[in-house]
This record gives structure tokens, sequence and C-alpha cells, in this order.
């Protein structure tokens, strides 16, 4: 599969149409790539000072063989410091743009999405570690093995793998069939024992997901005794800039009502707190922005889902993870997991303003001898398979119609 | 201004080519006027030289000398956190400064259990914000997993469970090559208020000899000093 991640040679001579334009003195507004007048955007982008803000940043082009109908230009860095609470180690992404079609502007979708933490209680209730926050754990290495350029891999640094291809079928209708394709970024924290997969997915129809990966070593002494990761992600989304919204959207349906009717809510949520997920309800979170519409002027948002694996988010002792979903104002200085409950104290407005979300998922680790067995000195031997759970967050009324179908009526 | 910046970074995305395909992207641009890659970056790592300055200008203040005392702290510096709302600004080009960072340090003195947080803006070299934090709000680091391993290996009965090995454990950072013998250290906290590594800093040591890890694990209290050892038996004993 060709790997179509580089500007094009339309972009680049748009760039030097913006750069002679520069130098005639002009605005150079209407004539530089990706920025096309847009009523409704907040924020416009400027690509060469986007260059000199984030040196990483790429884009990614879908389809990638054939002409381009969607683009994703993301930024990413890797943070490897020794205040984990203040600035969490890991894979940072951000800024990231989604361009829905080829003459649709880049919208800002996210300003930092990265993983604030990885808590992991034992059922005894001892050993409970943070395995992000209060240890500096820094990305493993990378190699060819483990970014093979047979599944589109592309080692971007020592720590983080690039991988384009094919995620199965984007849609089969009547009319035919498509698959679909994505980019993924990852890189894994070396947790001692254990290493916490940093997945994030950049799909072709606008689609995000973020995700963790573990897998490694079962702790000695405690082998066979289960626990949980909960993997805990602080979102800055930015829906076409920082004046946000955010609602509580669930499924309401009572089984004992023979009509069999249902309908939706959406809630408002006007003040900093958390939220607890209910399956059944299949809670979500929309976040909005009043300027931001589609072609139909119909509201565009994005929708916070939980991707669950084994149907259960598990609640501990620990006040921060007694929910799934946070929403509180940005904060520079608030990236703890840890201290939600602080920074929701007090009820600050979270409407028309910059917001985070954060978003709790958990794996429940019944060990197994799959994991591994002891050998004749008492010495593990073996390693416990990935296990995921993450998150979508997946474009609503942003496109005008469905993404790589027939052209937009 | 505007032009010359426009100019020279418009210049690098086109020499830059297929920038992002097929490899590690190209490094850093040269610096270009008063707005260089570095000045605009988004949030990277400290130079050697920001980081001294970073440490000298924290330590010289009268309210962290207080609590650092006269013996060395720890001092636990984040990288460059970009000023959000002046990097909207400079990338969409309605400004042409480069936007401020932040930078977030906490100075801790591991003797006294006193810890502060500050919060200094980089280019200024001025403090924002400054106050005390617990010891429990204070990252562990490999300075606390070193200490940690020289009492554990200074305790004759992690000395007699690992055997005539444990002076060839190396302790590795994280992300560090393989090695044959490694000591790794995992940060720990107790939800048991009576558990002294509820509020104190401590450490599990495990042990990994080739591609297994020996079946015990080494718990150290490093606010009180203690070492635990816990094997398979002890902890099957525990739950009997």
């Amino acid at each position: 599969m060709k790997n179509n991640s580089c500007w094009s040679r339309s972009t680049q001579l748009l760039l030097l149409a913006g750069l002679l334009s520069s130098l005639a003195g002009a605005q150079a507004t209407a004539t530089r790539p990706d920025i096309r007048p847009n009523p409704n955007a907040q924020v416009v982008l400027n690509p060469s000072r986007f260059i000199l803000f984030c040196p990483n940043a790429f884009t990614q082009n879908f389809p990638t063989a054939g002409p381009t109908q969607t683009s994703w230009l993301i930024c990413w860095h890797e943070v490897a410091g020794s205040n984990s609470i203040a600035d969490p180690n890991g894979l940072v992404i951000g800024p990231v743009y989604f361009r829905k079609s080829p003459s649709a502007p880049l919208v800002r979708v996210l300003w930092d999405l990265r993983v604030s933490d990885y808590f992991v209680p034992y059922h005894p209730g001892i050993p409970r570690y943070y395995d992000l926050s209060v240890y500096n754990f820094k990305l493993a290495p990378v190699a060819a093995a483990d970014c093979p350029v047979s599944v589109g891999g592309t080692p971007i640094s020592p720590h983080v793998c690039k991988e384009v291809h094919d995620r199965g079928l984007m849609w089969k209708d009547s009319g035919g069939v498509r698959r679909g394709e994505e980019l993924v970024l990852w890189g894994a924290i070396d947790a001692a024992n254990y290493r916490y997969i940093q997945e994030y997915t950049f799909r072709d129809d606008g689609v995000i997901i973020g995700r963790m990966g573990a897998t490694g070593q079962n702790l000695p002494t405690e082998e066979h005794v289960t626990h949980v990761h909960n993997a805990l992600w602080r979102i800055d989304i930015d829906l076409d800039g920082v004046t946000n919204n955010v609602a509580h959207l669930q499924h309401i349906e009572n089984p004992a009502d023979p009509a069999g009717t249902a309908n939706d809510t959406s809630t408002p949520i006007p003040t900093a707190q958390g939220l607890v997920w209910a399956a059944r309800a299949h809670d979500m979170l929309e976040i909005t922005n009043p300027a931001f519409k589609n072609a139909h002027n119909d509201a565009s948002s994005y929708h916070l889902l939980p991707l669950v694996t084994g149907g259960g988010l598990t609640q501990h002792y620990e006040d921060f993870t007694h929910n799934e979903f946070w929403v509180t104002p940005y904060n520079s200085s608030q990236f703890a997991a840890k201290n939600l409950v602080s920074y929701v104290a007090g009820g600050p407005s979270v409407a028309n303003t910059d917001i985070v979300v954060w978003y709790k998922g958990s794996l429940h680790h019944h060990p197994r001898d799959e994991d591994g067995v002891y050998d004749s000195h008492g010495t593990w031997i073996g390693t416990a398979d990935v296990m995921w759970t993450g998150f979508m967050l997946m474009p609503n009324n942003v496109l005008d119609c469905s993404p790589l179908y027939v052209p937009c009526p | 201004m505007r032009n010359i910046i426009s100019f020279v970074a418009t210049a690098f995305v086109l020499a830059a080519g297929c920038w992002g395909q097929g490899g590690v992207p190209e490094k850093s641009a040269p610096a270009v006027g008063t707005t260089s890659q570095a000045a605009a970056r988004q949030s990277v790592p400290l130079t050697p030289d920001e980081r001294v300055t970073v440490e000298r200008v924290v330590l010289a203040d009268p309210r962290v000398k207080k609590v650092a005392g006269a013996e060395k702290p720890r001092v636990l510096v984040s990288e460059a956190h970009v000023d959000k709302a002046e990097a909207e600004a400079f990338i969409s080009g309605r400004s042409d400064k480069a936007p401020a960072h932040t930078v977030n340090v906490v100075v801790f003195n591991p003797r006294t259990n006193q810890a502060v947080q500050t919060i200094m803006h980089l280019e200024e070299h001025r403090i924002l914000e400054l106050k005390e934090i617990s010891a429990s709000d204070v990252p562990l680091t490999l300075e606390d997993a070193q200490e940690a391993f020289a009492l554990a290996k200074a305790d004759p009965g992690v000395r007699r469970a690992v055997g005539s090995t444990l002076d060839q454990f190396i302790l590795v950072e994280s992300g560090s090559a393989h090695v044959p013998y490694a000591a790794q250290a995992l940060p720990l906290r107790s939800s048991d208020p009576k558990d002294p590594c509820h509020t104190g800093r401590c450490l599990d040591l495990i042990f990994r000899a080739g591609t297994g890890y020996l079946p015990l694990r080494v718990t150290v209290d490093l606010t009180g000093r203690s070492v635990k050892l816990l094997t398979r038996d002890s902890r099957e004993e525990g739950r009997h």
C-alpha cells in the first residue's frame, strides 16, 4: 500500500504561492494551502508557523492511493521527564487537525491528548501502583520487529511507531464495498515488569481512537492475583477552537414498556464534574462548538464513546476512579488524574470555554496459565498477551455526507 | 518581520519535501530571525543550559531555600509547557511573538520530607507560583530507586533470599537496554491509612534474571527507612 503522507506537489505549489504573497506584503490567507475562508472557524492555521511550533508534524491523506478525500495534520512529541505528576511521560498527541474534503479547511480537533496515569490495584488491597505519575517510567525502544514495513510500519523516533494500513470494512451495501484505512501512532511505556502500549488511531472517516494495551510479566509474588489496569486519559479537545461545550448523551428505554419505545436525551454539562458510565444507556459525551456547523447548518460535534473490553469499568477506593468521564476547564497545570476531585471542586464553569475531558478505561486481569508458569527454580516463565481498552472520538455532523462513498449530493 | 518569518519557514517546508514520509521527520530548522524553531517550540525537553538556569533561579528563592535545607535537595523539572493562548496566536499568524513557556519544578528535601512546587516562566526566569505540597505528591525518581536498592542490598533477609547473584543485579532505568540481572523499581501506594505506604514514599523492587523474575518482591519505605521482603510463600501464607 502506498504511503501518501507527504505534502502533495499541489500543496507545495500553494505554499510557494503563499510565500510569494508574503513577499509582496499581501495578506496571504486566501492563497495559503489548508486555510480556506471559513466563516465559522475560530482559529486559522498558518502552516509555516505550525512547522516552527511542531517540527514533528506530518500530514496523512486518505485514501493512500488515488485522489485525496480526507486529511489529518498531526503533531506529536514524547515526554521523558522526571516530573510525571505535572507532566506525564509518554507519547503526546496534538495539536491535531482534520480536513473532511479536499476543498474544506483544516479544523482543529485536539490540542493535547495523553495518558495521565495508569492505576493498578490488586485484589488483596495492596499493592496499588500508579504506573505513570508517581514514578517516571519512559517509553521503551521500538525496532523493526515492533514496527514492520510489512504492516505499513515506520519507526518515526527511537520510541514511536507509525503504521498506515487497512482497517477492515468501511462500508458494504447493495452498491458495493469499501475497505477503510487508518494511521496508528504508538509507543509503549516501560513500567518494569509491564508494558503499557499508548496507541492513537486516526481513521480516514475522521474517527480518533485512543487505546491502552497492557502486556508483560505478572508481578512477582502476585502472579496469580487478580488486578485491574486502569488507564486515565486527559483529552484536551479543541473543536474548531477553544470555545466548546459538553453534553451528556443517554439512550433511555424501559424494557418493561410494551410500546418498545426509546429516546435519546442530551443534558448540557454547565460545570466541572465527573460522570459514571452506564452501559445500558450508551452513555457518551458530546463536545460542540456553537460556531461550528457543517454544510447543512447542522451543529458539528465529536462524541466520546467508551470502547470497553469485558463489559466493565471498575471503581476502587480512590475517589478519582469513581467516574469514567470527567469534564474540567482547561488549566495548564492540571495533568494529574489522581487529583481530579480537586479539579472539579467548587464546580467551575465549563460552558462556552476551553475544556478538557477525561476518560477512565479498565482492564480486569484475571491471571491464567497462558500468562506463564513457574519453572523448577520457582522463576516465573511466560508473558501476558496484550489486553486492550480505550475510547473513540467519533465525528457527528462534521462531514457533509458519508465519507469516502460518493460525492456529497 | 511577519513576512520574513513566513518566507524562511515556508522555504524550510519546501526544502523538507516529503516531510513525514518513510522515515524520521526532518530535524529542527535553523534559527529564523528572532522567531527560531527553539523559541516557537511546543513542548520539548529543556537544554542543559536551561536546566541549569531553572535550578539556579528556583533554588535561589528564599521560600524554596527554607524547604530545601542545607543538603542537596531533589529537583524535579518538567518539560517546557507552552502558553496555549500565545501558541494559538502564533500558529494562526495573529501574533509574531513566540509563545512563552513555563516549567513546573518540584524541590524535595528527603531528610525532612518537605516539598515545594513552583511554576517558573522559562524565558523571563521568574517564579509565577509557589506552594508547599505533600511528599506523596512528589514523583519517585531514579535517586529514590537507587537509595531503595542500597537499603535492600544491605538487608540480610534480602541477601539470603536473592542469593549470591545479588551483587550482579543492576538497577535499571525505565526504557534502558536489557541486562542479564536487572533490579527494577515500582512506585507503591496503599489505600490503608494505617499502612506507612499510605503517605510514605515507598517503592517495590523486583529482580529479573534473564527473561524471568525471581519469586520475591522487596518493599522499601524510604520515609521510614524500612525494608520488607515478600516471597511467594509468605504472600500465600498471609492469604490463608
